[in-house]
């Protein structure tokens, strides 16, 4: 799965809300969906998008299934902006030594 | 976070042909000359301007063609040539993420740079957690993913 999927992933804003929730600790799917605008299925096929996208992982507790942030995603996340950056310094750089400064 | 384990910090050096003043500068003051503008910013090809106020509170924010300013951030902590901290917020609220820049005089007319973004998933507790993720980094990357594009 590459970086560009993940983004696509979080697109939809219901379903960045949904990644946000489980950001700050993990829920089964009917707690996400009381606190949202949007029915249970709807809940389901979101997480079903964030699961292939490799964002959150899904876990059976009992009969609940549990839905969790996935770190290895999350940092895929910031090795994206570790290049951003790179790009951001490489034009820095080369304006300040160019003469622009 | 300690359920997901920590996120390192990005950390970036440069060395740099020039003083640490001429360096901070160029930084803050000119960021507008050497910013990507059209690739990296909230309004895409509609970004004209990109401010930088190195002083404590200071804004930093874009200027679309409308002439509307939205904000990228807040300066934290500036102290000139040396150290400047500030937020990444991009139009999301709280603290985001955060940046740490500093210039330090290499001894020989030149500067060593170096950029921490830091602030990923960290170990909050409660209410401040919530706030953070609610409006925070997971919004901040997404507005910002969106000005990559």
């Amino acid at each position: 799965m590459t970086y560009g999927n993940k983004i696509e992933a979080l697109g939809p804003p219901t379903r960045r809300a949904i990644f946000e929730r489980l950001a700050a600790g993990p829920l089964p799917v009917g707690k996400l969906a009381e606190t949202l605008p949007v029915s249970r299925p709807a809940v389901s096929q979101h997480l079903k998008a964030l699961k292939a996208a490799g964002l959150v992982t899904e876990t059976r507790e009992g009969t609940a299934r549990i839905y969790r942030v996935d770190p290895t995603g999350v940092a895929e996340l910031r090795d994206y902006f570790d290049r951003f950056w790179d790009v951001a310094l490489g034009a820095y750089k080369r304006s300040l030594e160019g003469g622009d400064a | 976070m300690k359920e997901y384990g920590t996120v390192a910090p990005v950390e970036k050096t440069l060395s740099l042909r020039a003083s640490p003043a001429r360096a901070f500068a160029h930084f803050t003051d000119n960021i507008a000359q050497w910013w990507p503008l059209a690739e990296h910013s909230l309004s895409h090809d509609n970004a004209r301007g990109l401010v930088f106020e190195a002083k404590r509170g200071g804004r930093i924010y874009e200027i679309d063609s409308a002439g509307r300013e939205r904000e990228w951030g807040c300066v934290k902590e500036c102290e000139p040539p040396h150290r400047v901290v500030f937020s990444w917020v991009l139009e999301k609220p709280a603290d985001a993420t955060e940046i740490e820049v500093t210039f330090e005089d290499d001894g020989k007319g030149g500067t060593d740079f170096k950029l921490v973004h830091r602030g990923w998933l960290e170990t909050k507790s409660g209410a401040e957690r919530r706030g953070m993720y609610d409006g925070g980094w997971m919004g901040v990357l997404a507005a910002f993913v969106e000005g990559l594009k």
